[in-house]
């Protein structure tokens, strides 16, 4: 299917040189970048953007200060993508601690309680960890980056202010045990969007008597973005402008359409087209290359969410 | 069966013979122990007793990460009863009983307070705070306090493990008849029977709404399925709608709708238990609702025929 990753390139170097400062390398683009522990995933997108010069960047999908690994940034009409991509799997790998527990779930919390850690045997381990496999309602911790009334909840959580949290349905496709090493334990998750780990180290605790919190997070992988293709977060201006990806082949899960000349002005007007593509699904609509308009396809008909703003 | 907590477990069962499980879906693994179990009692004069625990213990323990649960505490005891098990004992689950280790747990609970005879469980059974004893000590402590055990093997399915987790899978992916197999029985749903808009009474098919009260319940995925509610000595065979009702709504509420082939009578108000027994068609939204009406009487004589006694 969406068989190999493309590789990167320059998106906008044909605009040549001149005109770095307004339009800048690497504008309108996807970049996988491999954000090391410390900084904030707004931090992140904050120095990408200094670097680059870019007006208009965010990340798909935040990563906790503490973890490291894949954050997807999305710069300039790319932004307007964000949300096709954090709908995307996450893959982390994940070291647990046991025998602690804490208010945020993970090792820079408060520690609540600790406990001696029995011998566990790889057996007893994964018995409990399958008890997360598949579909399961999760509670996300009253430290997290969910919004509420347009406020994170982690603000309210700082000033001991109680939040009623909604439990949302999340699927665990695969959690497996990579490594044991009391106290310490290391797994490897598959999960659709909006899983926390944290909330899983800390509920792996529970099932196995001592208490849990997750000491260390990598997120591996962001659908088929792996960390392997992922450039650093503390790349030169060079190395990162060079690892722009253009929206077109970030979005590689995505069916493209090409577009004519008629349909080119109606979509850009927001309004739907006729095409005679085959199948249902949500389409990147194409025209000249560059791609104007993302949304769903149905009964032949592409109706365009997101136009991207044609780049003159 | 009588159905006790096990608080109020009196010494009126000497002897008892005991089966230990959470017993999730008691599905055909299950079965085969409450054989055991009923088989056993018979040969020796006593009471066979389920030893199982109410609420689901992951319910205590994944405080932020819940699975959904296949059955819960009233369907249990349906399903128990109907297997002619005699006493149906409950352990309140709760974080003290979660802490309780393991020979605790069998001194207390099953020496003391059920003075267990013969103790059945499933070979791969955990007890006690993080289900740390296993079969082995189960064994040891027998001997110690002086009652047999009897570990059971888990029944296999094409070389597969017939497990909880595993059914709970299957239904969410959509295997649902698949997992009936597995179950061995038609899946339970119970709620109560609440005022519904009327829409399906207009279209001649008067449902009872059901509202599942249990947050955890596993819900089937969308779709029609042949159904048959149960009350206390009657049966109504019909057709279970779940979904979101998109030909006919815009609000996003999954409904649970019964229609009984004959009349029941004014069920609102009541407790209303559904077996689930096949799978008919996903749901769909129709054009309009002259279309509608077509599937839904195309699925009446589709489950009218499913539910037609076999002519051999």
């Amino acid at each position: 299917m969406n068989s190999a990753l493309p590789e990167p390139v320059r998106s906008s170097s044909q605009l040549g040189p001149g005109f770095i400062g307004h339009v800048s390398e690497g504008g309108d683009s996807v970049f996988i970048v491999s954000k090391p522990p410390g900084p904030t995933s707004f931090t992140q997108v904050a120095s990408l953007r200094r670097l680059l010069g870019i007006k208009k960047a965010g990340h798909a999908g935040t990563l906790d200060p503490d973890a490291s690994g894949i954050l997807i940034i999305l710069t300039g009409q790319a932004t307007r993508a964000a949300k096709f991509f954090e709908g995307l799997d996450k893959e982390y790998l994940a070291v647990i601690k046991l025998g602690t527990t804490t208010d945020t779930y993970d090792l820079s919390g408060q520690v609540l309680s600790t406990s001696d850690v029995p011998v566990f045997s790889r057996a007893e381990i994964e018995k409990a960890l399958s008890n997360f496999q598949g579909h399961i309602m999760q509670v996300p911790p009253a430290f997290s980056a969910i919004k509420k009334d347009g406020q994170p909840l982690y603000k309210a959580a700082r000033q001991g202010i109680a939040v009623e949290l909604v439990p949302r349905q999340v699927e665990i496709q695969r959690i497996n045990l990579e490594s044991v090493d009391l106290p310490e334990i290391t797994i490897s998750v598959k999960c659709s969007k909006g899983t926390y780990i944290r909330s899983l180290a800390f509920d792996l605790g529970n099932l196995l008597g001592c208490g849990a919190a997750l000491s260390k997070l990598v997120r591996t992988a962001v659908g088929e973005f792996t960390l392997d293709r992922a450039v650093s977060g503390n790349a030169s201006r060079e190395e990162l402008a060079s690892a722009a990806i253009s929206i077109d082949q970030a979005l590689y899960f995505m069916d493209a359409l090409e577009l004519s000349q008629e349909q080119v002005q109606k979509i850009s007007h927001g309004n739907p087209v006729e095409c005679s593509h085959s199948d249902a699904g949500q389409i990147k609509a194409r025209y000249q290359g560059q791609i104007l308009a993302l949304g769903p396809l149905q009964n032949n008909i592409f109706k365009p969410q997101t136009v991207l703003a044609p780049q003159c | 069966m009588t159905i006790t907590r096990l608080n109020n477990f009196g010494r009126e069962h000497p002897g008892a013979v005991v089966a230990l499980g959470v017993f999730d879906g008691l599905h055909r693994g299950h079965q085969a122990l409450i054989k055991i179990l009923t088989a056993n009692a018979k040969r020796s004069g006593h009471q066979s007793v389920a030893l199982t625990f109410e609420p689901h213990p992951q319910k205590i323990l994944c405080r932020t990460s819940q699975p959904f649960i296949l059955t819960t505490g009233p369907e249990k005891m349906s399903l128990l009863s109907r297997m002619g098990v005699d006493v149906m004992a409950v352990i309140r689950f709760s974080k003290t009983i979660a802490a309780m280790s393991p020979e605790q747990f069998v001194k207390n609970i099953l020496s003391q307070k059920l003075g267990a005879a013969t103790v059945i469980c499933g070979q791969d059974c955990g007890f006690g705070a993080g289900r740390r004893g296993d079969i082995l000590l189960l064994k040891k402590l027998g001997l110690k306090y002086g009652f047999k055990v009897e570990g059971i093997a888990a029944c296999q399915s094409r070389q597969k493990k017939i497990g909880s987790t595993q059914i709970r899978q299957l239904i969410q992916k959509g295997f649902f008849n698949q997992a009936v197999k597995l179950l061995g029985h038609p899946y339970l749903i119970s709620g109560l029977v609440v005022k519904g808009r009327g829409v399906g009474r207009k279209m001649g098919y008067p449902t009872a709404n059901l509202k599942v009260s249990e947050r955890s319940k596993l819900i089937p995925l969308p779709g029609s399925y042949a159904a048959r509610a149960v009350t206390k000595n009657e049966s109504f065979e019909g057709m279970l709608y779940i979904g979101r009702r998109p030909t006919l709504f815009k609000d996003k509420s999954l409904a649970l709708e019964f229609h009984s082939f004959k009349k029941p009578g004014n069920l609102y108000g009541r407790e209303l238990m559904l077996e689930v027994h096949r799978f008919i068609r996903p749901d769909k939204k129709f054009g309009n609702l002259n279309e509608l009406k077509k599937a839904i009487a195309g699925d009446q004589i589709k489950i009218k025929i499913y539910f037609q006694p076999a002519k051999r």
